[in-house]
Parts: structure tokens; C-alpha cells; sequence
């Protein structure tokens, strides 16, 4: 079976091609459509994931991880419990729990996948992507970018052609925007631009360093250990944006512990003025987008919002200034990824539903060498960037590109790879490296055709060709993320494995316990007092391993935390 | 290509209805598996494409393109050529060729033998100087096409009143920011007009972003353009408008707009002076070394190292062309001539001894004149001495501050304007103008700073500040109508006008110490409407007082006519509204303006 997947910043979610239409799986037992992209361990070995993870950042900050995504493709390691954990580990037991919920729903265990990545991840992070979906012993058939598969998912509401609509998608750690066209059935994307470092936790910093100066007077938050302290800030800060969606004013409040609540009331205005500099970012993007699809932003038919961020009235009030109109929100913000990616689950299937239906996308950033030029004061200028594939092409495509040797007798060449819009290679991403030899003639004489493939899935492939030797030489780019072999990604398949899981009935209870544990860090006074009462007293049915009484306590605690939090789960 | 290019592939008869192509289009996308046939893929595209383009050009003509996307850049960047075209044949760029490499039996892969790498312990210029652009050097001049103005005027009321006044004249922001900037030749923009010009781009940056993105774009790339074309009066305004519109991420791209890459380069070639300038920066010696006029001798290597020298000549060609042709090439060609050792060592005994002889202060590298904060100002070789050159900077400052006021004084007060009057005094002496003309120049920047910080207070200072510059327009009537215009517009006193007598100055002197001690002038200072109406009680008044008739007021107030009139309807003006009791606001707004 092939599933979408949509692994997100802050939540993943899945979603299944079945019966002619795309569905989403509910995830746990719930019935929750959303998984929190968040994972916990504790010191035995015991790993949660979703929303228990989430639940239990408030009690164990250290030993939780979230936002994982925004390190993808990097070096960074976190640290749960005394194990490493690197960002597509972390995303491995995600898609991992993702594909136990499908397969609890349907019956069938998943092994091919759909996974959607920011338009504008670039290469390493598309790569760390697919590995995270190997390590969940998926075979990854495509990536696709997420604003496309939004598009996917409104532009299939009714199959009807579409003037150029622009995809505006805002989620908790990225900003990418996609202009899109349909016509006979074809979604062609038109252009791609994006920040990837924009994102709703921006806001949220925002917000922390708003309320700073007020929050705290006595100091007494500088006391806590900085994963604590920065715990109840994210949360405080998720919490009263959230409320600032709906409401004019929202308090900004840290429970310290029993008896201390910190709260400062943060006004839309103020809250506004704050995320000024981030609105600003999202203009250029926008612009660029426009600017490489020619078109004009009143010629737009449709401004479609995706991703969580988008909620705030900040956000839309910034859009609908910036294109005179209204955004349309006919897809659900947290939904139409993951449904777009079973769309083109079902394409890369080939479902009858879907015989119609074509998607093209673009590359949405340059791909190109470094090369060195003659200056016109006589020197050389090394250390330029020299464009093969230009952004906004569309893919899959391949193109040729022919360069030179510069020197006598000159024995090799060194490639090196790069993606990005600066006229410097060194302000642009290096991809790896590729050193070839070459047949040693005067300087010029040597040519060497350098091609790039780019596929559907956005990943890069080098071919080098000397005309003058017939030598061929395919890259095996130098990266240092590249160079773990099958036997190292085996043994970290391995060890991910070894993390214990709870049984998934079990696992509803943990995930109560978690969000009972988050609640009691969340109140003070009698409140608190009672929950922990309740949670003593649930962890002692527990022990008593009688499938009957443990349901019953679950349906109390749970009634419980439902009247103390005064809404349902989710 | 075939001549039935784009339309064999589609597989129709050649046609302009753009719906045709697109289904012909649709249908053979659908018909392939374009993962699988890259090549045809491309191929289906361009002829997709090149279809559209002919059925759009078919019915109308096409849409003339926006003025500065198009434009060439000046020596070029090599532009792919057909994107069609590229795919199958194998493009080539003359100018883009691989790093080049030593052959492997040399050991090092990355040293290229015409430009050797920083010997070691020598950061590379860009780690130094983290705005220099490895960028090709920009051409001294751009070549833009000609911009129009955005906006109609939005002219209130008496917009014909305020636009003969010449200072607020009843135009959109970009109208008056274009106003500024062209109205004179001046490479510099004036201090009155820096003001007015740096509000009106605040303004226009202001509307812009209250507007939707299509108009932001609008005014990004014509005032992108503006500001080159305007270069180097536009100097002090890159800054602002790189930030508003965040320029600094684009410049650096390959493909930044021209005019875009233009002010980055400007831009970054300023910021890379002001690091260079301040004293204890790593080639601060070197920078000033160059700085030097006439030849260097051949002494020139006790002043700075020749590494540094050439370090930063390099990295000024490299990076910021238009900032060596502002050095003295004579300066520039006697460090690129060896130094002669056994000459130079022998001169310096000589020298030395002749020194000693003599009680003359040591001779290499003309002596600085320290400023209050402990900077040194470099002196030029041929003028007066640091004792010699700051009497007369005293003078200046007495002068135009009144005596009892000095240098150390005035710099606790308004650091700026200290240093400005020293380097006016510098340049006054550097241009042959004497201790006469430094003094002269020094009264005049002061008086005009007097004016433009005037502008910015309220209530009695503000009042005090209008009455003596009706008394000085007044005073410049006597001597000139054109004197008095000079006053009205820039703020300053012709360089051939007599000075004003002493009652009148010692006023002068008076309001500039007093001025000098309020803080300074915020620039932020939001420009409010600049529309200001007359009311016609006050034009009555200017007829009965300047005895002209009603159609000469008239043209005066719409800058036409003699230069008497135009002076006299000012003054009259200025001095009926400082009597005026009618509404507080409208004459304040008149005030305001003057």
C-alpha cells in the first residue's frame, strides 16, 4: 500500500488514496487526526511519540524533543535521556508511528510512502527526509513539495481549470509560497520561493521576547534549568497565540510550580506591532515567486492559505494588505498537505480515479558549479557560481553545461556543487564535490560537458563527460552526511528498533498519564492538588493489571482533565 | 529548429486560441510519463510555450516590458542563451571556465599561480571587510532607462503656493524625492535637502508599504532606479532604502536587478570606508596612505606596510572600482613602483639628521590634528600644521558660536557638527580658500545647521529661531535678491556674498550656541501632510506689505518672475505669519515650511 505522508514541524500527519478520494488516519486511539512531531524517552528505554511526547515536554523538558524538523540535513544531535538522536531519527519514529496508526486502520501494513518536504528544502534536507522514511522501513516512491500538494488537494476539490492561484504555506517552521496553474486536468506549478527559516515558532519567539520585560519582575524563571525554563516559554507562548487567533487579548501565562502562576495580557496590536520584522520576510519570496512566473499579483485568481501559522489574524491581515483581497481558506490548514500527498500516492499508482490528472512541478532554486573567470583587472576570479539548472525550470529535467580547463598541462578538475542565487559560491549551499581527471593539453583545450538531472523528487544527479578521452564519470557526491554506508543506516535502523514502544493499548493510558502530567504542571492550588491525587490513584490501577477497572479509571481521568482543561482533547 | 516547431510537437495546426494549445498540451503530458522521457518533456514544454508566446503576440502587441528588468548590465554577466535550445545542444559561456587546478604532482589542488592565495596568518579581504562583493566591479556610471514618475501630484488646495515656495511643493512623496535629487548638479546632496530628502523617501517607503504588492514592486524598482541614477547625491539614502526593501538579500545574487547590484555596490563600498576610516582598524594606515594626493616617496613604506597597501588595493579593485578613482592615481602608481632600498635608507639618515638640524617636527607622514575624542585628522602635506590648523579651526568655531565658545565645547554639545566644521575647515584649506574662506565656510554650514535643527523645535525657540531667519532674509535682501534666494533654498550665503553685520551675526553666534545645546535633531521625525494652505487673509497681507499687485504675488509664490519679487513675497510672508494670530496649526504648518 502507498500513503501520503505530511511531516511537519510541529505536527505529521498521514492520509490513504482509497475508493477514489483521499482520507486521513486518525491518529491513536483518540481519534485525533493531527500527530504532535514530537518525541520522548526516558531513562529505560521507553520512547512516546505524538502526543504523549508533547504532553510530556512539560514534565520532562530535557528528555523531549520537538521542531526536530528545522535540523534536518544537519549535524545536529539531540539528546534524550542519554541517547543521540539525530533530526531523521527523530522523524523516523514519527512516520514509524504514523504507519502503525494506518496500519491499525486498515488492517495492511504500509511499506511505501509519499512524503512531503518544504519547496524549498534543498538537497540535504531532502535527502535527510528520505532516509528518515528508510529508517521507518519505508520505501520513499516520491517527495513532494508541500505547497504542491496543498494545490493538489484544492485544485481536485472539483477539477475545474484554474487561473494561476498562489499557495501561501506558513507552517511552524517553514514558509514556502508555490504559483500554481490548472488546465485539462494538468496542476502545473508555475513557480516555487521560499524562507526556510520562517515559521509559526518564529512568532512564538516573538511573543517570548515580548512579554520578557513584564513577565517576570523577581527573576525567578533565571533560576530553572534552561531546557525547563524554555519548555514553559514555548508552551505559554503556543498557548496564548493560539488564543490570539480568536480574541482581541490573551494571557501569556508560565506556571512555575505549585504556587506560582507568572501571566502578562498580550494584546493583537501589541502582538502585531512585535511580528512586524517577521511579516516583512514574507514579502520577498512572494515577489520572487511572481517575478519568476511573470505575473502580476492581481492577475492571481486565488491567495489559498496552508499550514498551521496561517491561523493568525497578524498573518492574513498581512496578506490581505499585501494582495487587496481576502485569502481563500477553503482547505483545512492542517490537512490539505497530507491529503495531497495521498493524491499523488495515488498518481504514482496510477488509479484509475486519477487517469486525468497530471502534476508538474519546478526546481525552486538554482543548481550550479563553481568556476573561476578572468577579471577584467587582469586576474582570476575564482570562487563564482555558474548556473546549470536554473530555478523555477521544470522537472524532472536535465541539462548540459560545458567548461574548461584553465591551465597548461592542467591534470584535473574539481567540481564543486552548489545551490543557491549568489553570484558567490560562497554564499550558496555546497551539495559535495567531484574531482576528475583529465588528459593534460594546454590550458582551454580540454572540455568537459557537466550534466545535471533533477527528478520529480527534487534530488540531484552529476554526469561528467570528456569528449576529448570518451571518459564518463557518474557523481558520487563527497558529503559528508553521504558517507554512511548500508551497513551503518542497517545498524541505525537497528537501534531504533530497540527503542521500547508500548503496546498500543497500553500506550493510550501513557499518553493519558502524559497529558494528566502536563495538565498538573500547567495549575496551581486545589487543582493541582486533585490531579495529583488522580494520578496516584490511576497509576495504582494500573498496577493491577485488570483490563476492566483500567478502562474505567481511564474514562474518569480523562472526563477529569477534559472539565479542568474545558475543552475536548484536541 | 524546423519551422513547425512548436506545432509538430503539439501535434495541432498552428493557431492562436490559447485553449487549443493548452488541451494539446494537456493531452500529450498525459499521454507520457515524464519522469521517464526527460528530454521529450523539455521539448513538449518549449513548444508549449513558444505557442503561447506567438498567440499572444498574435492578436495585440505584446506588453512593453517593465523599464530596469530588461536593461543590460554593464560588462555582463553571460546569460544562458535559449532555454530550448541549451538542453539539447551543449550551450557553452565564453566567460565561465572550472577552478583551476595545479597539475596533482604540485600537491596543493586549490592555488592558482596569477592570484597566489593570502600568505598564511592574512585573512582574505572578504573575511575582513564582510560586504566586499567577489563581485565583477561595477562600471562608474549605469546606463537606466528613463524613469517616470509613479504618482499624480496630490495637490491640496494652495498646492501652487507651496510648490512656488519650492520647499514643500504639493507632490507625492516620490515626486518630491525625485524633486530633490534632481534639481541640482551638486554630487552632494545639501544639508537642508539631505533632510527633506531622507522624510520624502520615508514617506514613499511608508505609502508603499500601506499598498498592495504589485504597487510595492512599482515603487522598489523605480526607486531602485532613481537612486542609482541619482548616485552620489543619493548616498545618504541607500542605507534606508536597502532595509526597507531588503535589497541586501538581493544584491548579491546573480541575477539582482542592475540597478539593484548598483547601490549594493555603492552601498557596501561606503560601509567598507567608514570601517576603514575609523582609526585602529587593522589597515586604517594603509587606507589613509592612499588617501594621500601627489606621488608617494619614497618614504611612503614608514607610513603603512606594502603588504597592507596592496592588500587593499586589490580588494578596493576587486570589489569597489569606483572607490579607487576617488584615490589620486599618482598616489596609486608610486606604490606599485618597487621600493629602492639602499636610496631609502641613505635618504632617511639624511633626513633625519637634516631633522635634528633643523628642530623640525619628523617629516614622513604629515602630522594629524587630534579631534576632541582623541581621532586623528589626517592633514594635507602642503598645508598648515596641526597647531597652525586647529588656531584656525578655534576661529571658526568662535566665529560661528561666538567667543568663549570652543572646539572641546561645542563637541560635548553636538559631536556632529564639531566634526563637520573641522572638516569644512579642511576642505577650505585643501581648496586654496585660506584661513579667510575656512572661517567664511565654517559661519555658513553652522548657520545653515542653525536653520534645519530650528525647524525641528516647537513653541518660544522655534519662534525665536523664525525671527532671526526673517531678520537674515532681510539682511541678504539689502545686499541681493539672489542672496536672499540662496538663503531661502539652501540655507547658506553665496561664497561671494559679504558677510552679514555684527548685530545680526551676534545673534547668529547667539542662536547657534544656544541651538547647540538642545539634542539633536531626530531624523525619524515622521514628515506630517506637507500641504500647507495660505489662508487668503495672510496673501492680503503680503499684497498690502510688499506694495506688489496681485498677479505679481502670484507668480512669485509659483517661482517665477524676478528674483526681487520672489524675495520680498518670502520675507513678507515669513513676517505676516510670525504676526499672525489666526489658527495656531495653520501657522504652524506655514512656519513648518519656511
Amino acid at each position: 500500500m502507498l500513503i501520503g505522508i505530511d511531516l511537519g514541524t510541529t505536527n505529521s500527519a498521514a492520509a490513504i488514496w482509497q475508493e477514489g478520494a483521499a482520507r486521513l488516519i486518525p491518529a491513536g486511539a483518540d481519534g485525533a487526526l493531527l500527530t504532535p512531531s514530537a518525541v520522548s524517552c526516558d531513562a529505560a528505554g521507553a520512547t512516546w511519540v505524538g502526543t504523549p511526547a508533547r504532553d510530556r515536554r512539560a514534565a520532562h523538558p530535557a528528555d523531549t524533543a520537538t521542531s526536530f524538523k528545522r535540523a534536518m540535513g544537519t549535524n545536529t544531535l539531540f539528546h534524550l535521556a542519554g541517547r543521540e538522536f539525530r533530526a531523521e531519527d527523530l522523524s523516523a519514529l514519527v512516520l514509524r508511528a504514523l504507519v502503525e496508526d494506518i496500519a491499525a486502520e486498515t488492517g495492511t501494513r504500509p511499506t511505501e510512502a509519499v512524503i512531503t518536504v518544504p519547496a524549498y528544502f534543498n538537497d540535504r534536507q531532502r535527502k535527510a527526509t528520505r532516509q528518515a522514511g528508510e529508517l521507518a522501513g519505508l520505501t520513499v516512491r516520491r517527495l513532494i513539495n508541500e505547497p504542491t500538494a496543498a494545490a493538489l488537494a484544492f485544485g481536485l476539490q472539483d477539477k475545474g481549470d484554474r487561473e494561476p492561484f498562489l499557495v501561501f504555506d506558513l507552517g511552524g517552521g517553514t514558509f514556502d509560497v508555490s504559483i500554481v496553474e490548472m488546465f485539462e486536468g494538468i496542476v502545473e506549478v508555475r513557480a516555487s520561493a521560499g524562507d526556510n527559516r520562517l515559521g509559526g515558532d518564529d512568532f512564538d519567539r516573538a511573543l517570548i521576547a515580548l512579554t520578557a520585560p513584564h513577565l517576570d519582575p523577581e527573576g525567578r524563571l533565571a533560576g530553572l534549568p534552561e531546557t525547563r525554563r524554555e519548555a514553559l516559554l514555548a508552551r505559554a507562548a503556543e498557548r496564548c497565540r493560539k488564543a490570539l487567533s480568536s480574541a482581541a487579548k490573551a494571557d501569556f501565562t508560565v506556571t512555575l510550580d505549585g504556587e506560582t502562576q507568572l501571566s502578562v495580557t498580550v494584546g493583537q496590536d501589541e502582538f502585531e506591532a512585535a511580528c512586524a520584522p517577521l511579516l516583512d520576510r514574507l514579502r520577498d519570496p512572494i515577489v520572487r515567486a511572481l517575478r519568476d512566473s511573470d505575473i502580476a499579483a492581481h492577475d492571481l485568481s486565488e491567495i489559498v492559505l496552508v499550514g498551521g501559522a496561517t491561523r493568525m489574524p497578524a498573518v492574513r491581515k498581512a496578506i490581505t494588505r499585501l494582495f487587496g483581497r481576502f485569502p481563500n481558506a477553503a482547505v483545512h490548514p492542517d490537512h490539505a498537505v497530507a491529503l495531497g500527498a495521498a493524491i499523488q500516492a495515488g498518481l504514482a499508482a496510477r488509479d484509475a480515479a486519477l487517469d486525468e490528472v497530471r502534476i508538474t512541478d519546478v526546481c525552486p532554486y538554482t543548481l550550479g558549479v563553481e568556476v573561476a573567470e578572468p577579471s577584467p583587472n587582469g586576474g582570476l576570479q575564482k570562487g563564482l557560481f555558474s548556473p546549470i539548472i536554473e530555478r523555477n525550470t521544470p522537472v524532472p529535467v536535465s541539462r548540459v553545461q560545458s567548461y574548461s580547463t584553465l591551465s597548461d598541462g592542467q591534470k584535473q578538475i574539481e567540481f564543486g556543487i552548489y545551490q543557491g542565487e549568489a553570484r558567490e559560491v560562497a554564499r550558496n549551499i555546497r551539495l559535495g564535490e567531484i574531482r576528475i581527471p583529465v588528459p593534460a593539453r594546454p590550458a582551454g583545450e580540454v572540455d568537459v560537458d557537466v550534466r545535471f538531472s533533477y527528478d520529480s523528487s527534487g534530488l540531484l544527479e552529476v554526469d561528467l563527460h570528456i569528449p576529448l578521452d570518451d571518459s564518463r564519470h557518474n557523481l558520487v557526491i563527497l558529503d559528508e552526511e553521504d558517507r554512511e554506508g548500508p551497513e551503518s543506516l542497517a545498524a541505525r535502523r537497528e537501534a531504533l528498533a530497540a527503542l521500547k514502544f508500548h503496546p498500543r493499548e497500553d500506550a493510550a493510558n501513557m499518553a493519558l498519564l502524559a497529558r494528566a502530567e502536563r495538565c498538573y504542571e500547567d495549575h496551581i492550588g486545589p487543582v493541582r492538588q486533585n490531579l495529583g491525587r488522580a494520578i496516584t490513584r490511576f497509576t495504582g490501577i494500573l498496577d493491577t493489571q485488570e483490563p476492566r477497572l483500567i478502562a474505567e479509571a481511564r474514562d474518569r481521568l480523562s472526563a477529569q482533565l477534559d472539565a479542568i482543561e474545558g475543552s475536548s482533547p484536541l | 529548429m524546423s519551422e513547425t516547431f512548436p506545432w509538430s510537437a503539439l501535434g495541432i495546426a498552428p493557431t492562436s486560441d490559447r485553449k487549443a494549445i493548452r488541451k494539446a498540451y494537456a493531452a500529450a503530458v498525459k499521454a507520457m510519463d515524464i519522469d521517464a522521457e526527460v528530454e521529450g518533456y523539455a521539448r513538449l514544454r518549449s513548444a508549449r510555450d513558444q505557442a503561447l508566446a506567438l498567440a499572444r503576440e498574435a492578436p495585440e502587441d505584446a506588453v512593453s516590458p517593465p523599464v530596469f528588468r530588461d536593461v543590460p548590465e554593464n560588462g555582463g554577466d553571460p546569460v544562458p542563451g535559449d532555454e530550448a535550445a541549451s538542453s539539447s545542444s551543449s550551450g557553452f559561456w565564453p566567460l565561465a571556465a572550472p577552478r583551476l587546478l595545479r597539475p596533482l604532482s604540485e600537491g596543493s589542488v586549490r592555488a592558482a599561480p596569477q592570484t597566489p592565495e593570502p600568505a598564511p596568518g592574512r585573512p582574505s579581504f572578504e573575511t575582513i571587510f564582510p560586504d566586499a562583493p567577489a563581485d565583477t566591479p561595477i562600471a562608474a556610471t549605469l546606463e537606466l532607462g528613463p524613469h517616470q514618475s509613479l504618482a499624480a501630484p496630490t495637490l491640496s488646495g494652495y498646492g501652487e503656493i507651496e510648490a512656488a515656495l519650492g520647499l514643500i511643493p504639493g507632490q507625492s512623496a516620490c515626486e518630491r524625492l525625485e524633486a530633490v535629487l534632481t534639481e541640482s548638479d551638486a554630487p552632494e546632496l545639501a544639508e537642508p535637502e539631505r533632510i527633506v530628502a531622507l522624510r520624502a523617501l520615508q514617506a514613499a517607503i511608508g505609502e508603499a508599504r500601506s499598498e498592495g504588492i504589485d504597487r510595492q514592486e512599482q515603487v522598489e524598482d523605480w526607486l531602485a532606479g532613481l537612486l542609482a541614477t541619482h548616485w552620489p547625491r543619493s548616498a545618504p539614502l541607500l542605507e534606508t532604502a536597502t532595509q526597507a526593501f531588503g535589497w541586501h538579500e538581493e544584491w548579491h545574487r546573480f541575477d539582482a536587478r542592475p540597478a539593484v547590484r548598483f547601490i549594493g555596490a555603492r552601498l557596501r563600498g561606503a560601509r567598507f570606508r567608514a570601517r576603514v576610516e575609523a582609526p585602529g582598524h587593522r589597515y586604517h594606515a594603509a587606507w589613509r596612505e592612499l588617501n594621500r594626493k601627489g606621488p608617494a616617496g619614497p618614504f611612503r613604506w614608514l607610513r603603512a606596510s606594502r603588504d597592507d597597501v596592496q592588500f587593499v588595493l586589490s580588494g578596493l579593485r576587486a570589489n569597489f572600482a569606483h572607490l579607487e578613482d576617488e584615490l589620486d592615481p599618482r598616489r596609486i602608481a608610486s606604490w606599485n613602483r618597487p621600493v629602492i632600498w639602499p636610496r631609502v635608507v641613505l635618504g632617511l639618515c639624511w633626513l633625519a639628521l637634516l631633522a635634528n638640524l633643523l628642530g623640525l617636527s619628523w617629516p614622513f607622514g604629515s602630522p594629524g590634528y587630534e579631534l576632541p575624542d582623541g581621532t586623528q585628522i589626517e592633514l594635507a602635506e602642503d598645508g598648515p600644521g596641526p597647531t597652525l590648523f586647529g588656531e584656525y579651526v578655534e576661529t571658526a568655531v568662535a566665529e560661528s558660536l561666538g567667543q568663549g565658545h570652543d572646539l572641546a565645547w561645542l563637541w560635548e554639545r553636538d559631536a556632529e557638527l564639531a566634526r563637520r566644521i573641522v572638516a569644512q575647515v579642511r576642505a577650505s584649506l585643501d581648496s586654496g580658500g585660506g584661513a579667510e574662506g575656512a572661517t567664511r565656510a565654517a559661519v555658513n554650514l553652522v548657520r545653515a545647521a542653525t536653520h534645519a535643527k530650528g525647524h525641528t523645535l516647537s513653541g518660544e525657540a522655534r519662534e525665536a529661531a523664525m525671527r532671526l531667519r526673517l531678520d537674515q532674509l532681510r539682511a541678504a535682501r539689502e545686499m541681493a535678491p539672489a542672496t536672499c534666494l540662496a538663503l531661502l533654498h539652501e540655507g547658506q550665503l553665496p561664497e561671494q556674498a559679504s558677510a552679514f553685520a555684527e548685530p545680526l551675526r551676534a545673534r547668529e553666534r547667539a542662536a547657534a550656541a544656544r541651538l547647540a545645546e538642545t539634542p539633536l535633531l531626530a531624523e525619524s521625525r515622521g514628515e506630517e501632510d506637507t500641504s500647507v494652505p495660505i489662508p487668503g487673509a495672510l496673501i492680503d497681507a503680503i499684497i498690502a506689505r510688499t506694495g506688489l499687485p496681485d498677479t505679481a504675488v502670484r507668480e512669485a509664490l509659483q517661482n517665477e518672475g524676478e528674483d526681487a519679487p520672489r524675495c520680498d513675497v518670502a520675507i513678507a510672508l515669513l513676517a505676516e505669519a510670525l504676526n499672525w494670530d489666526g489658527d495656531p496649526a495653520a501657522r504652524e504648518a506655514i512656519l513648518r515650511a519656511l
